[in-house]
């Protein structure tokens, strides 16, 4: 297998080669799929993750389109149900908010209405997070929205070394993807390259780092987070277990419970606010499926129930390691 | 072609029917609106798609759709209880005017496989309304889709005039925002609507992308069975659109032609029976026979 040269990189690959990998090979597997989105073709997006494929494919297959989100997702559901597969890219977070009315009332629901479960092969890339000082409504956590379309899948990227197959995973499938990539995190870690990659089942939780003490989920931008503070505080003893959650809806309950059992002490950490969130539903999962299992009350760690802010006060709004580390003393007392 | 209106005019009069009688739950009402629809798909190959908004049983019947699966749409029995591949006719869409850019995903799917196929997709006055209709539009220009927009100015939002649901007197000259081609059309002569999107079809056929076309029209029943249209216009409308009524119009249109009465006789009297057979097995499946 041969991939497009990466420039960006020194030594090893990032998290943003790893997704711009796994376009080119779905690209070269597949004539049927296409990706579309703003500034995708020429210039190879925002953050530069389809850089070259214009050229290797042609602007046939990474198609630059208008400014337009719905008409891009709506589009995207004409192709698919004409046969191909396509890969759509919005720019941020925060400007996804147009396609909504496409992505919940017909991505989500047209194998539903049509009785065939194969028949939305579309994925839905878009950048997510924040701290980055960013301005307004290119910082946000939008999980939740999706989640609410039943049917419709939410995974997110989280390290250099598996984001390549999870999203060739998401590409493959028959199903509709929404597929975030933490952006913050594009081009902070770089792992050495392999020529091929592991299958990621899309599904399924990853065990990132075991520990008897205490468990922490996350998922997407906050899993570095976690990973920092379940180092900060092993030097106190403390051995964390620290679950990626990887894939938002639907939460893989089996794994989730399996290993809050182990010590029955959970922090849940996200970025996005708290209320009807991806991280209330783990722990609704916990209170109910995994209650008998539990040995404290688990914590959850969010922003507050507020708009993001600016960039002047991002790091007050979001759980910290510090918040994280105090949590798991917490539970852990 | 007669056939084809009479057919639909008949569907929404049955459909109406088993309404009131509660077989059904609730029907978007055509009548008057045939022409319009009919001219726009009577000369499509098998390989072209429709794309329906949800007024369009005279359409889906001239696409093959049996009687019985429609009625079963409107009895709750299924989204789409059709085969929209082998009718090549696309389950009906609610969200209003959401379909126009999957017709225009899907004409662009075509022409990347250098496929002949064109693609027309049905929306009303009030739909023209929505950005996601103008994105579409844009797009389909952009990337000359094989699309006929085929916009029915019925006349009415459920119960907004299209005077007050935009300042624009002629819709379809919206196009050349989109740098497509827009053409008007009485919506009421079956005859002029199959002749303008004859053109438009060519042209979207021989990728000179999509045409726009507006045909004024008049919904003569209520926006659906829960609808009371007297509350927003008179009576005297409404028979003033009579006179206008498209079957009845292009049956004069036939007036010279050989043993009329007696062709007629016989359409209607197939589609007739047509309906009726469709109705018994219908109202047997439901358990009402």
């Amino acid at each position: 297998m041969t991939t497009t040269a990466t420039p960006r990189s020194r030594t090893g690959f990032t998290m943003a080669d790893g997704i711009h990998r796994a376009l080119d090979q779905a690209l070269a597997e597949d004539p049927t799929t296409l990706i579309m989105g703003e500034d995708v073709g020429q210039l190879g997006g925002v953050f530069r993750i389809t850089a070259g494929l214009r050229d290797t494919y042609g602007a046939d297959r990474v198609i630059d389109s208008p400014l337009a989100e719905a008409g891009l997702v709506g589009t995207g559901v004409g192709l698919a149900l004409n046969g191909f597969r396509p890969i759509i890219e919005i720019q941020f977070d925060g400007f996804i908010f147009p396609a909504l009315n496409q992505i919940c009332t017909h991505v989500a629901r047209f194998p539903l209405r049509l009785q065939e479960p194969g028949l939305m092969p579309l994925t839905i890339r878009m950048p997510s997070g924040g701290r980055i000082r960013a301005s307004e409504l290119h910082s946000e956590s939008p999980e939740t929205y999706f989640a609410h379309a039943p049917d419709l899948r939410v995974v997110s990227a989280s390290t250099p070394d598996t984001a390549r197959g999870l999203l060739l995973a998401a590409i493959r499938s028959d199903e509709p993807f929404v597929f975030l990539e933490p952006k913050r995190l594009y081009r902070r870690y770089r792992v050495e390259p392999e020529d091929e990659i592991a299958d990621v089942d899309p599904g399924r939780a990853r065990l990132l780092r075991e520990g008897d003490d205490a468990l922490l989920v996350v998922y997407g931008p906050m899993v570095d987070i976690a990973m920092q503070a379940a180092d900060a505080i092993a030097e106190e003893g403390v051995r964390v277990a620290v679950l990626d959650l990887v894939s938002m809806a639907p939460i893989d309950t089996d794994t989730l419970l399996t290993e809050a059992a182990r010590s029955g002490r959970v922090v849940v950490a996200a970025e996005s606010i708290r209320r009807c969130s991806i991280s209330s539903e783990v722990v609704s999962i916990l209170a109910t499926e995994g209650f008998g299992a539990l040995k404290c009350a688990p914590r959850l760690l969010t922003s507050p129930n507020r708009p993001y802010p600016p960039a002047h006060e991002e790091d007050e709004h979001l759980p910290s390691v510090e918040d994280i580390t105090n949590a798991l003393r917490g539970v852990t007392a | 072609m007669f056939r084809a209106l009479t057919r639909g005019r008949r569907f929404d009069e049955l459909a109406l029917r088993l309404q009131r009688q509660g077989v059904i739950d609730s029907y978007g009402e055509s009548r008057g609106q045939e022409a319009a629809q009919i001219g726009a798909v009577v000369d499509l190959e098998a390989d072209d798609m429709v794309f329906p908004s949800y007024r369009q049983p005279s359409v889906a019947l001239e696409r093959g759709v049996p009687t019985v699966e429609l009625l079963r749409f409107y009895a709750g029995a299924g989204f789409c209880p059709w085969d929209w591949r082998k009718h090549r006719f696309a389950p009906y869409c609610i969200p209003v005017g959401s379909q126009v850019a999957h017709a225009v995903g899907w004409a662009w799917a075509s022409r990347l496989r250098g496929e002949s196929a064109a693609t027309v997709v049905f929306f009303g006055d009030g739909a023209a309304s929505q950005g996601e209709v103008h994105e579409a539009m844009n797009y389909a220009g952009v990337f000359k889709a094989p699309v006929v927009f085929l916009l029915e100015n019925n006349g009415y939002a459920i119960s907004l005039p299209t005077a007050k649901q935009t300042n624009a007197e002629e819709l379809y000259l919206r196009a050349a925002g989109y740098g497509i081609a827009g053409v008007r059309v009485d919506g009421n002569d079956v005859v002029a609507v199959r002749d303008v999107v004859r053109e438009a079809l060519s042209r979207a056929r021989a990728g000179n992308g999509p045409t726009l076309v507006e045909a004024v029209t008049y919904r003569m029943g209520g926006h659906t069975t829960s609808d009371d249209p007297l509350r927003y216009r008179t009576k005297d409308e409404v028979a003033g659109w009579i006179d206008r009524d498209p079957v009845t119009r292009f049956r004069a249109r036939l007036a010279d032609q050989p043993d009329l009465e007696e062709r007629i006789g016989e359409i209607e009297a197939e589609v007739e029976a047509e309906l009726d057979r469709a109705t018994d097995d219908f109202l047997k499946e439901r358990g009402m026979a």
